[in-house]
């Protein structure tokens, strides 16, 4: 298809606000989506994002759409993941569009979220297509949301179209909007090869199956491609889009939206960001913007019941398939038995994984307080790296001790700056730049240590900024910094899985506060419980679980020993959550307990 | 092998608030000949299963058996020796409740064969009673414990509670010594427990029931075991003290898992080793009394559910039970009955951290472990799974 007819875009709205009901009504109404094949949401695909209610994946639809003007336009419709954890997914998505539709609820206006995603597609050079959705609602103000866009956004909402996803009104005008605001793609058909993978994922037959964005020549089928950041090259097996199911073709040229396969079986080979040119007829420049991913957050992962650990190990290994970001080795703990280092991109990324282990897999698990890669160099000057607290080596067996910084840039309306740099220094940032984008909005820049970032940063500035504030972060390289290690000790032996690096100066703080929260978390039982923290032989603060002084059934009457092996159930099924350590029995909650401090 | 059978007399003059077994309060208004009948034809269609069983105890218990006539319960009396062959040496215990027994019931009621009493005094504070519900007062309690000695009597148990609402220990202090002048050699002592299904349940949901926390409580039962056990008494089940001699037979099949029949309504019933299966089966029958009738009178086992054991669960009942006795479980025993190897090392530390005691192969709860012992039995069941 000639460049002039395609169209590449994406929807951005806020939570709730219909994003995936356009999606649905675009696909009906182009025909792409029969009455039949129908289901709802169709581009959310795993039942764990619908009910998060945000989508991981990004996925690309092909639709014909035939227009006003007569001519029948081809549309990739691209979907974007929506967490600062997988912003630079996000970005890369964009990067395939040359515009996007964003919708804003008629009757809530526009919200944080709105503006975030609109900063960032704008910041990526797309041209918006305002949608004002929900117009079918009896507290619909159009009028109010038009003015809500111009004066919050920053852009002419004099076009928004007025919309029903629900019941589809608007459609048809949202897609002659996109022929005619979107900007058809840069014709450059006769250059060599260049191509954006912005997704990519393994299928059990085919091997890895990258999304690509053609963004200068053309790729054909049985073609040797290459990719630019690894210089490894491959055989083109099928081309392809998704329409939404998949139908191969046997080139995709300049603009075009599809899939490749490549008989790849690894999916770091195929890195996300990365640009794919042919080895006859290379290109001399990659993309910008490529970043090998890398997981910043590390957590052990144990089985509560130790004989799941196989079970645990091939879970991981399913996973790990489609997830190039998560990195697991076998790891072992004094406390916790067998178990797994595994490294994430953040602590959602983290999130969405021990919940699909625990809920694809079926197995109970324990996740340690999640921490960043440490360096360390010794006297001899030897550098080791330490993604596990308990393995930091003693003060006086380091010269030096590094931790990862990243560079922080929050977009935030400037009501909320003065909250802003509170978090930021609290959080031990150093600022590094402010911009004033317009009158009222701001980009902030800070150098933050990242074990700050990963634990609540988002979430915090989240709050403060009634959700307006959005982030992303890129790593700087590591820096010199004063921490010490923190134990946790259970009647008076520490478990290590419970051990936490923090910085020497809010050390007592943190390990108060750390006892404190284990206080109240793990539960009465037939053994006094002392929870202490200490830092080398010095303890830090203490606190105490009174043993339980009464458990026991009064009676147990005529006979009737059901009820009394019910109550021994229950006691049972209460215990699997619990993890024994030593003779006493720790919550699955309690590892986590530090993510709960209160600062 | 001992073997028992019960008898459930689910009707009740009112429901007590705090409790949970298969009770109803119908006032006069129940269908004794009826329901009579019903044990009779019950037990009838059980015939063959324990005409050659060794009977060693009848318990008649409820609900409230003193609300039914004398003759009836001779009636089935008569019955079971007709069915058992048994001999005249028996322990047949039925409950009273105060208010619906006198001099005159007591004494028909030892006519037909009763030979142990059990009696539901709970306390003596008006305070208590009222707030458990109950329709005697402390007079009445006074006379009928008198009442049961006069008319020839000479086995039998009160039932005490503690743990109401506000209790102050002074008030639980005056209860024991106040039961302890009656002299009876067997006292039940429970701690009131707050059970789904109940009145109290609802309330204590609904946050609208206070009672004294588990701390306090721990208070409450260590004074009673030493009190009661430094007035001759000795604490032989986890809630149970008598003198020497004088524990309820019958209750002890139930905790050292030997075989009963029950029957009545929502009875229980428990055959250690059936033809079928080597780990024994337990059935429960129909609660509701009506349909309880019904099924009987239409010549069919009243059953509500019946379980075949598999050793697992016979070992968990078995330690469930058994350790509530003070005389405590045969690690060794079970082992061999069961071919099974108990965790060693799991028992030696509840044993080294003073919830259990050993002599030889028997193991049972200290005096610290009693109090806990919901922890300390599930410990145990899991050493030896």
């Amino acid at each position: 298809m000639e460049p002039k007819y395609i169209r590449n875009f994406s929807i951005i709205a806020h939570v709730d606000h219909g994003k995936s009901t356009l999606a649905d009504r675009i696909l009906e109404f182009t025909g792409t989506l029969s009455e039949r094949e129908k289901e709802d949401q169709f581009l959310d695909q795993m039942e764990i994002e619908r009910e998060r209610g945000i989508t991981i994946k990004a996925q690309a639809v092909r639709l014909n759409y035939k227009a006003e003007d007569g001519i029948t336009y081809g549309f990739n419709l691209i979907d974007t993941p929506g967490h600062v954890d997988f912003s630079y997914e996000v970005s890369r998505s964009l990067m395939a569009c040359e515009g996007a539709v964003l919708i804003v609820d008629a009757s809530q206006g526009v919200e944080a979220q709105t503006v975030a995603n609109a900063y960032m597609a704008t910041d990526s050079g797309l041209e918006l297509v305002p949608v004002i959705n929900k117009i079918d609602l009896p507290a619909a103000d159009v009028e109010r949301v038009r003015g809500e866009i111009e004066d919050v956004i920053g852009i002419s909402a004099e076009e928004a179209i007025p919309a029903s996803a629900k019941q589809g009104i608007g459609t048809k005008e949202i897609l002659e909007a996109i022929v005619k605001h979107v900007p058809a793609p840069a014709d450059k058909s006769a250059e060599p090869l260049k191509a954006l993978i912005f997704d990519s994922w393994f299928d059990s037959y085919q091997g890895v199956v990258m999304l690509i964005r053609v963004v200068e020549g053309k790729i054909k089928t049985g073609e040797e491609i290459k990719f630019m950041s690894t210089g490894r090259s491959y055989d083109v097996r099928t081309l392809g889009i998704f329409s939404p199911r998949a139908i191969e073709v046997d080139e995709l040229g300049t603009g075009e939206v599809g899939f490749v396969t490549a008989s790849i079986k690894e999916i770091n080979e195929a890195k996300v960001g990365d640009t794919m040119t042919t080895v006859e007829n290379p290109t001399k420049k990659p993309l910008p913007g490529f970043r090998e991913m890398k997981p910043m957050v590390f957590s052990g992962l144990y089985p509560i019941d130790s004989v799941d650990y196989d079970r645990l190990k091939e879970a991981l290994e399913k996973l790990a398939l489609n997830d190039s970001s998560l990195v697991y080795e076998p790891e072992t703990s004094i406390a916790l038995g067998f178990g797994f280092r595994c490294g994430f991109l953040g602590l959602l990324h983290m999130e969405i994984v021990k919940e699909r282990l625990e809920r694809e897999f079926e197995l109970e698990l324990i996740s340690t307080a999640p921490t960043v890669i440490y360096k360390t160099t010794d006297s001899s000057g030897k550098v080791s790296y330490v993604d596990n607290p308990s393995d930091l080596p003693s003060p006086d067996k380091m010269e030096l001790i590094e931790e990862p910084y990243v560079l922080v840039s929050v977009h935030t309306p400037g009501t909320y700056l003065g909250a802003i740099f509170d978090l930021c220094i609290k959080k031990r940032g150093t600022q590094r730049d402010i911009r004033y984008v317009t009158e009222d909005r701001v980009i902030v820049v800070y150098e933050i240590p990242l074990s700050e970032i990963v634990y609540d940063f988002y979430d915090r500035l989240k709050s403060i900024s009634r959700g307006y504030a959005s982030m992303e972060y890129e790593p700087t390289g590591y820096k010199g910094s004063d921490l010490i290690r923190l134990d946790v000790l259970v009647n008076g032996e520490p478990v290590d899985a419970l051990s936490i690096i923090v910085h020497k100066e809010r050390s007592y703080e943190r390990g108060r506060d750390l006892i404190q929260k284990l206080r109240s978390l793990i539960p009465r039982q037939l053994y006094e419980v002392i929870i202490q923290a200490s830092i080398g032989s010095r303890i830090i603060a203490r606190e105490s679980v009174k043993a339980v002084r009464k458990d026991v059934t009064a009676k147990c009457y005529g006979g009737d020993i059901t009820r009394k092996r019910k109550l021994l159930e229950k006691q049972k099924a209460g215990k699997k959550r619990l993890k024994q350590v030593g003779n006493i029995e720790i919550p699955q909650e309690a590892f986590l307990a530090v993510l709960k401090t209160s600062e | 092998m001992p073997f028992g059978i019960y008898i459930h007399i689910p009707y009740c003059v009112t429901k007590c608030p705090y409790c949970d077994f298969n009770s109803y309060g119908v006032g006069s208004n129940f269908p004794e000949d009826d329901y009579t009948d019903s044990i009779l034809s019950e037990l009838e269609l059980y015939r063959n299963d324990i005409s050659n069983v060794d009977l060693t105890s009848i318990f008649f218990g409820g609900g409230t058996p003193s609300l039914f006539d004398p003759k009836n319960i001779e009636k089935i009396i008569s019955k079971i020796y007709d069915i058992t062959n048994s001999s005249e040496n028996l322990e047949i215990s039925l409950e009273v409740n105060p208010k619906t027994a006198d001099l005159q019931k007591l004494r028909g009621l030892r006519a037909a064969g009763i030979n142990r009493i059990s009696v539901g005094i709970q306390s003596f504070s008006e305070r208590k009673l009222k707030f458990l519900g109950r329709i005697n007062t402390p007079e009445d309690s006074r006379q009928i414990l008198g009442d049961i000695v006069e008319s020839g009597f000479e086995n039998y148990s009160m039932d005490l509670m503690y743990g109401t609402k506000d209790e102050t220990f002074s008030e639980w202090e005056d209860d024991i010594a106040e039961a302890l002048s009656f002299n009876y050699p067997h006292i039940s002592a429970y701690c009131l427990t707050v059970e789904d299904g109940t009145e109290f349940g609802r309330r204590y949901s609904l946050g609208k029931l206070k009672l004294p926390s588990d701390d306090r409580l721990s208070k409450f039962i260590a004074y009673t075991t030493d009190f009661l056990q430094s007035s001759g008494y000795r604490q032989y089940e986890i809630s149970n003290y008598a003198k020497e001699g004088s524990e309820c037979s019958h209750n002890m099949l139930y905790w050292k898992g030997q075989s009963y029949l029950g029957v009545g309504a929502g009875a229980h019933s428990h055959f250690a080793i059936t033809d079928l299966n080597q780990w024994g089966e337990r059935w429960a029958n129909i609660r509701n009394p009506a349909q309880y009738i019904k099924s009987v009178q239409e010549g069919k086992k009243p059953l509500d559910f019946t379980e075949i054991l598999n050793r697992d669960e016979a070992v968990q009942d078995n330690v469930l039970m058994g350790l509530r006795l003070n005389d405590g479980i045969d690690l060794v025993d079970i082992e061999k009955r069961f071919s099974i190897t108990a965790d060693k090392d799991k028992i030696g530390r509840l044993v080294e951290d003073g919830f259990l005691e050993s002599s030889e192969d028997l193991f049972r709860l200290t005096k610290k472990g009693n109090l806990l012992s919901n922890a300390v039995i599930l410990r145990f069941v899991e050493a030896l799974s």
